[in-house]
């Protein structure tokens, strides 16, 4: 029903409007602005302008030890904080070849699921709100708050955990852990089939997701797209997968992937991950050694040798690869970040041409954009 | 005394009567009544709106499992009314580029024509302040003078965002105006009425929406949809859209200008409640059924407003309870729906109830 | 036909959503909600929770622990700890004059709790933190201590590295490997985790 086509023909002489969409607008997110030029409701094109809450933390990085950068990677994604954490201490244990013990590599893959789960709890509920219904978004906080929880038991913190360190975890889990997980698991997977009854198999959700804002799988890598944005076009990569580390290999799940690209397959490919997510977190959990240690034992002041150092991870968003080169001392030399939401969002003008206000919307909610991911 | 809560129309007769007596004509007797009538009514939007907004809270946090407010009185029952004491103490801007008179004149146009409607609503037996013999349609005509004071606000606001808002929201009203209209008309040639009254009186017997073999039940989804669109509420609320156009035509308002929209969306949400229970259920009548005396006597215990409320009460728990479940329809898929799908089934609603008047089919007649 | 089947269909899973929502609203028992300033008396939070750092005093000697040795002034990443310090007479060691807080600075990361060996510094679950202003949230840790009473007048003056003897001023230069003692000390995980 209803499909504009992309190059919905505006006659030369029509007038432009142009309306600014942020960086006070609630559905960007965060501080986004979009220059927006419509014709009626149609929008002709879209221009993003970044960096509001744009704090250096690539620059930041060369004055900071290995160890006091940790809490500022758990601030730039703050919905995948672990994923970010894992991604320096990678970085940092490729450069000083640090040992990370078993336990320690099964609770973080334990750690980094939860979160990707909350992400995307956290996504369903806000998505919901972008489409007009407000409830999805208390019924995802709900579930989400129970992630929450079992981070501020293991890790102290709720959001920004800051628990994932060089060489392995910062402390022992929680005595309560195992259970608590296990018992979310299973409180969990029932949830999302009320997700399913809430929104997916609402007709107006449907209808307002399925064939709007293709991402066309070519158009999607040229941009760099990666997760459930690149995903959801039937592109079957995932860091996980392709490039696995830590111990993903060991663990048996299956990459969600829809082949439509569309707003509809990006939701239900990000539906799929949460399930996935469980299933990881299960094996995990049943695979995972009772005793051990947690943590190697490194100097206080990790000095990173000469070289180029290279680390990703498949954070809620897509990609997040982190590039440390040292010169032999403890700080840093140079520290790039890239991080998923900027590459989705610079395919979103790309995507949006020749859909409604209201398209733009859903399209921005389905790329799932975090600012401060974007803007570093 | 207590046969006045159950025979209203004599105490508006006996009212009037008295009122004669002492003011010794008509006229003044009537224009006395008016007064009173126009006071009760304005008491009346107030603290409908007030309870109104406390009811969706509630519904609302409950649906979401909250409890809503709870600060402000027992259980929150006070928070509305510090809401609205904050409204009237705040200051009311006018945008410095803004079309000062129309901005400052459009919520009254908005909220003007939501009061007018409530004077046609038969709360009770003889309690309707105009009792008018083509009241139904008035009372359609006089609604659609809302929209004028959206569009109005929307442009004169000198705001975008505002405009798009109000474009959508003209764009829809007018639309769904014509399904709501045609509802309610496959029902007119039961009665063949418009007197709200009479309309109420026809259906001592039964309820038209099943009294009208399926016609009925059919004209009240079709006006259920149709008003609910007409009230901007979601899942049609795209004049709003708040995670679209950050609020749409009344981005700009505030305070007591703000306010009277807000009072107009909820008196708006009572009225075709009002509408829908008094043409498909009834209205004030008690629920009957044929030969069962001692339950009908059992109903007949309620008194008449409290029937009406009653019914009311549950088609705006309706209307709310879609509003805490749906997400918003697209603005052209919301034109779509309206004229390819609703528009033409209520034209064959319409036709399918001439043809079941004109055999004489439909129960009790 | 399709039009009806689909029609049908939408019409099921608007239903279906409508039973969840009424299903909820029906059952108060689900309500999740915390009254929180009330509930604040039963409020539990994990032992782990962590909102601010604070000095542990010895139960024996009612001193504090810490003896100034400026690690965590090192570790932090953000400043937020000031630090001067002072030979005591009696016992010959040194004994912090002014632990400073900076908590408008602070990540409540915890590595200062981590880089601290002599079980001087913990982190507490005081989560209520709120102030009026920034200056509100300068505090002096040992402020059970005579000497370090409440007077925060000099406070802030030693942001820039300090050649004071007495403090140890984080430095932020890139040249601070050299003057890190505890750099070939290592870490040990503490177990933070209730016997």
């Amino acid at each position: 029903m209803s499909n504009i086509p992309a190059d919905t023909s505006i006659e030369p002489d029509f007038e432009d409007y142009y309306v600014n969409m942020g960086p006070q607008h609630p559905s960007t997110h965060g501080v986004l602005r979009l220059i927006v030029k419509l014709a009626g409701e149609t929008v002709l094109g879209v221009t993003p302008h970044i960096g509001f809450v744009h704090r250096g933390i690539e620059k930041m990085a060369e004055a900071l030890t290995a160890q006091q950068f940790f809490p500022l990677t758990s601030r730039l994604d703050y919905l995948s904080a672990h994923m970010n954490n894992w991604a320096w201490a990678m970085a940092i244990e490729k450069a000083a070849g640090i040992e990370v013990p078993e336990r320690a590599e099964y609770i973080r893959i334990i750690m980094s699921e939860l979160s990707r789960i909350s992400s995307h709890q956290l996504w369903w509920g806000v998505f919901g709100m972008d489409l007009g219904a407000f409830t999805p978004f208390l019924y995802g906080f709900r579930d989400r708050e129970r992630v929450n929880d079992i981070f501020e038991k293991t890790c102290g913190v709720r959001l920004t955990m800051n628990y994932i360190c060089a060489g392995g975890v910062r402390e022992d889990v929680d005595r309560d852990f195992e259970k608590d997980v296990r018992e979310f698991t299973d409180y969990f997977e029932p949830m999302i089939d009320e997700y399913d009854r809430l929104l997916s198999g609402n007709i107006i959700i449907q209808e307002r997701t399925k064939g709007v804002g293709v991402l066309d799988p070519e158009t999607a890598k040229q941009y760099g797209c990666t997760g459930p944005t690149l995903r959801a076009g039937g592109v079957d990569y995932d860091v996980r997968k392709n490039r696995p580390y830590g111990l993903y290999p060991r663990m048996d799940f299956k990459t969600a992937v829809a082949t439509e690209g569309d707003s509809w397959a990006r939701y239900v490919v990000r539906l799929e991950e949460m399930r996935q997510s469980l299933k990881i977190i299960r094996q995990a959990l049943d695979q995972i050694p009772a005793e051990g240690p947690v943590r190697a034992k490194t100097p206080m002041n990790i000095k990173i040798p000469d070289g180029h150092y290279l680390s990703r991870v498949e954070a809620a968003r897509g990609e997040f690869a982190l590039y440390l080169v040292g010169n032999g001392k403890i700080l840093p030399q140079r520290v790039k970040l890239r991080s998923p939401g900027f590459s989705n969002l610079s395919a979103l003008p790309e995507t949006v041409k020749g859909w409604r206000i209201a398209d733009l919307v859903t399209i921005m909610s389905t790329f799932d954009l975090v600012m401060p991911d974007i803007d570093r | 005394m207590e046969s006045y809560i159950y025979r209203t129309d004599k105490l508006i007769l006996d009212l009037t009567e008295w009122l004669t007596e002492a003011t010794g004509s008509a006229f003044a007797a009537e224009v006395v009544k008016m007064s009173i009538a126009a006071a009760v009514l304005s008491a009346f939007v107030g603290l409908l709106a007030m309870i109104l907004i406390y009811i969706e809270r509630k519904v609302a946090g409950h649906m979401q499992q909250r409890v809503g407010p709870m600060r402000v009185g027992p259980h929150g029952i006070l928070q509305t009314v510090a809401d609205s004491i904050k409204l009237v103490a705040k200051e009311g801007l006018t945008p410095k580029n803004a079309d000062a008179f129309i901005f400052n004149l459009a919520p009254l146009l908005v909220f003007a024509s939501s009061f007018a409607c409530l004077s046609f609503i038969p709360f009770s037996p003889g309690m309707t302040i105009v009792s008018f013999n083509v009241g139904l349609l008035f009372i359609l005509g006089i609604a659609s003078v809302g929209v004028l004071g959206i569009l109005a606000g929307g442009w004169a606001s000198n705001n975008k965002w505002s405009v798009l808002g109000a474009m959508r929201s003209g764009a829809q009203i007018i639309s769904y105006e014509l399904s709501a209209t045609l509802a309610l008309l496959a029902i007119v040639p039961f009665f063949g009425t418009l007197d709200f009254q009479e309309i109420v009186l026809s259906q001592q017997k039964g309820w038209w929406i099943w009294r009208a073999p399926g016609v009925g039940l059919l004209g009240f989804l079709i006006y259920t949809i149709a008003s609910t669109a007409e009230c901007n509420r979601t899942p049609f609320d795209i004049a709003e859209g708040e995670s679209e156009l950050t609020g749409g035509f009344h981005t700009e308002y505030s305070a007591m200008k703000f306010a009277m929209f807000f009072l107009a969306e909820f008196i708006n949400i009572f009225i075709v409640s009002a509408i829908s229970a008094t043409v498909f259920f009834g209205g004030w009548m008690p629920f009957h059924i044929e030969g069962l005396d001692t339950l009908n006597r059992v109903f007949d215990l309620l008194p008449p407003i409290v029937w009406f409320f009653g019914k009311v009460a549950c088609l705006v728990f309706v209307v709310m309870w879609f509003r805490w479940t749906f997400p918003r329809l697209r603005v052209d898929q919301l034109m779509h729906f309206e004229w390819k799908y609703l528009m033409p089934l209520s034209l064959i609603n319409l036709a399918l109830a001439a043809i079941a008047v004109s055999a004489g089919l439909y129960f009790f007649n | 036909m399709n039009i009806f089947v689909k029609t049908l269909r939408g019409l099921k899973g608007l239903l279906s959503g409508m039973g969840l929502t009424f299903g909820y609203f029906a059952r108060p028992s689900k309500v999740i909600t915390q009254q929180y300033p009330e509930n604040r008396n039963t409020l539990k939070l994990p032992e782990r929770s962590q909102a601010r750092i604070d000095l542990i005093k010895n139960a024996e000697t009612g001193r504090y622990n810490c003896i100034a040795c400026g690690l965590c002034v090192k570790a932090c990443p953000n400043n937020s700890i000031e630090l001067t310090k002072f030979k005591d007479p009696e016992t010959k060691k040194f004994r912090p004059e002014k632990f400073v807080y900076h908590f408008e600075r602070c990540l409540v990361c915890g590595l200062c709790v981590e880089a601290c060996k002599f079980d001087a510094l913990r982190m507490t679950s005081e989560f209520e933190t709120a102030a009026w202003s920034p200056d509100d949230l300068v505090e002096i840790l040992n402020k059970d201590d005579p000497w370090a009473h409440d007077d925060k007048s000099d406070i802030g003056q030693q942001t820039a590295p300090d050649k004071n003897e007495q403090t140890a001023s984080p430095a932020r230069d890139t040249d601070r490997q050299e003057h890190t003692g505890a750099e070939e000390k290592t870490i040990q995980p503490k177990d933070r985790s209730p016997k």
